[in-house]
This record gives C-alpha cells, sequence and structure tokens, in this order.
C-alpha cells in the first residue's frame, strides 16, 4: 500500500490527475504482472494493463474509500477484463504461443539461474493448469504478496473463501509439479 | 525449492519503461469524467419531469388501491348481488319465515304412571319419559329457554337467537 494512499486517492477522486499519476507509479507494475501471467502474451498484457488504468481513471469520481487498498479496486478491474478478453479471443487462441512469449519473458530476467528458470516454467505451465480462481489467488498472494483481505476484496469473495482456494491451489500445484 | 519461493521469483517481470511512459502520459491527459451539472433549464426541467411522473405514478396507484372498490361499485354496471348490502337486508325481510319453537317440557315432575298400563306399555313411557327429560336436560344445558307455546318472531330475533 502506498504510503498516505488515502489522501492522494481522495485527491485523484477529485480530479487531480498528478495524485492519479502516484497511483499508477505505484500500482502499474504489479497489474501489468498479474495480467502478463494470466494471458502470457505481453502485447495484450500491456494494451489490458493500460485499460485498467484508463478505466479506474474514467470512473474514478464514482470511487469510495472503504477501508480497503486501491490495488484491490483495480485488480477487480484486472480480472473483468481479462475475463472479457478470454471470451472475445476464444477463437483466436494459440496457447503455443502464448507460452513461447511468457517464457521468452522468464529466460530474459536477470539474475535467474538456468534450474531456477526450468523450475519458473514447469510452475507457470502448471498454474495455466489450474481453474481461473485458483489462478488469482496464487498470484495475488504468492507473487504480489497481497494479503487475505486485499484478495478477498478483489476477488469478491470472503477471507475464508480464500484460504480454502489458496489451500487447495497450492495442493494441486504440489500434485502437478511432483 | 518451495512453490511459495518459486512464485515469488515471478515478481521479477516488469513492463517496458517505454510502454509505461506512454501509458502514463496517455492516460493523465485524458479529461476527468465528472457527473454533468444541471446548467441548461430544459435539463432540469425532464429531470424534474422524470421525479413527478413517478410522484403522479406512485400517487395514482395508492388511489386505485384504496379507492378502487367504492369507485367499481359506482360506476360499473355490473352490480355484484353479494356486496349490495341494502338489497340483501330487504331480500331477507321479505322472507316469510315462521319459527315455531315446540313445546319442550324440560322439566319433568314426578308424574305418576298410569295405573293400568301393562309392563310392556309402562317401559315404554318410561323409555320415553327418560328419553324427554333428556333431550329436555340437553336443551336446558345448550341454553333453550322452554317454549310454552309455538310462536312466531321476526327474522332478527330469529338470526339473534341462531347466532347466540
Amino acid at each position: 500500500m502506498l504510503d498516505g494512499e488515502s489522501k492522494i486517492v481522495l485527491k485523484a477522486v477529485g480530479g487531480e490527475a498528478s495524485a492519479f499519476g502516484l497511483l499508477y507509479d505505484h500500482y502499474q507494475p504489479s497489474i501489468y504482472r498479474f495480467v502478463i501471467l494470466k494471458v502470457s502474451r505481453r502485447e495484450e498484457a500491456e494494451d489490458l494493463t493500460h485499460q485498467v488504468f484508463l478505466n479506474a481513471w474514467q470512473n474514478i469520481h464514482k470511487y469510495k474509500d472503504l477501508g480497503f487498498p486501491f490495488s484491490s479496486w483495480l485488480y477487480h478491474i484486472a480480472r473483468n477484463l481479462i475475463i472479457d478478453h478470454y471470451r472475445a479471443k476464444r477463437e483466436h487462441l494459440n496457447v503455443d504461443d502464448m507460452e513461447n512469449e511468457l517464457m521468452a519473458e522468464i529466460v530474459n530476467l536477470p539474475d535467474t539461474e538456468t534450474e531456477l528458470r526450468m523450475e519458473m516454467e514447469r510452475a507457470r505451465g502448471a498454474i495455466k493448469k489450474l481453474s481461473p480462481l485458483h489462478q488469482d489467488v496464487l498470484l495475488m498472494r504468492f507473487v504480489e504478496e497481497l494479503s487475505i483481505r486485499e484478495t478477498a476484496k478483489a476477488i469478491g469473495k470472503s477471507e475464508g473463501a480464500v484460504k480454502v482456494l489458496q489451500f487447495r491451489a497450492i495442493e494441486k500445484l504440489k500434485k502437478m509439479l511432483k | 525449492m518451495e512453490i511459495q519461493e518459486i512464485l515469488k521469483k515471478f515478481k521479477q517481470i516488469n513492463p517496458d519503461a517505454d510502454y509505461t511512459k506512454r501509458s502514463r502520459s496517455f492516460i493523465v491527459q485524458t479529461p476527468f469524467v465528472v457527473a454533468p451539472p444541471i446548467t441548461s433549464p430544459w435539463r432540469a426541467f425532464m429531470q424534474s419531469l422524470q421525479f413527478g411522473s413517478a410522484i403522479a405514478l406512485v400517487g395514482a396507484t395508492v388511489i386505485l388501491i384504496v379507492g378502487g372498490f367504492s369507485s367499481w361499485r359506482a360506476l360499473s354496471p355490473f352490480r355484484i348481488a353479494s356486496l349490495d348490502i341494502a338489497a340483501l337486508q330487504a331480500e331477507a325481510e321479505a322472507v316469510n319465515m315462521q319459527v315455531e319453537l315446540t313445546d319442550i317440557n324440560y322439566r319433568e315432575n314426578n308424574k305418576p304412571l298410569i295405573a293400568n298400563s301393562t309392563p310392556a306399555s309402562s317401559s315404554a313411557i318410561v323409555a320415553k319419559k327418560t328419553v324427554s327429560s333428556k333431550v329436555s336436560e340437553a336443551a336446558e344445558q345448550m341454553g333453550l329457554s322452554p317454549a310454552t307455546s309455538s310462536e312466531s318472531i321476526s327474522i332478527e330475533e330469529a338470526l339473534y337467537k341462531l347466532a347466540e
């Protein structure tokens, strides 16, 4: 969470573009990571990430601070856009191309050893086989390190449900990676 | 390596710097969206019309529900007989109903039996007296007043007694 986030969000809700720019700088990498791990293609991830923040800026006057981090709202927008993206692009998906692009991203990571890259590729392939909800919980909790409360708000479930989803996702992942 | 640790390694993935710069610039330059203020009198009138129409519709519905039946009765050519109380009353009064209360001898004194009665007839008389005394007792328990003669009463009295 950003320091003084409540005040920054309040200014952004009031129309201050510079305040929204601060929120963009802080959350854009996380949203991009979340999106690319879901769609696996860089161009589509960039388009969707851009759309997430554009939608957020155009609808921020409706945003109400209910005590949750601003990121929960952004992840909520991102999830909905990804669902719409899959609905629209279902006929044109080529899974192999998608995976190659993401693997290229991983290969180009600095300071990653070969063994780690291989493990990451296997993990990424296994995550893709999970249900969308399990994927979201794993990515939010372990990649973006959101709290259970933030994750629950982002996916629209209770905190108890998030714990159960997380447990089941980890168990399934372990079985697939054995 | 634990799965959680592997997943944390994905945090190293970051967006392209040029893309980030272009995207940010485009978004913050996009005009801020606010609800349009009511500046035009026509707009204000249309908004009030919407509200007024809603209120009028609700009021009409309430009037229909509360006063609907009486209006219907006055205006409708089809009179429902069961709802016409005055006609019902006149009809009831026209019915010539005479209620005869038969003589109920409920206080049976110990009347002597007929001396020359045969055992069979005396037992029949006793049975008859027993039955009539039981009927009298039952009538007394029901609160029926002992009628000594048949009488005709009005419909209201008859209905009143029956209602009791």
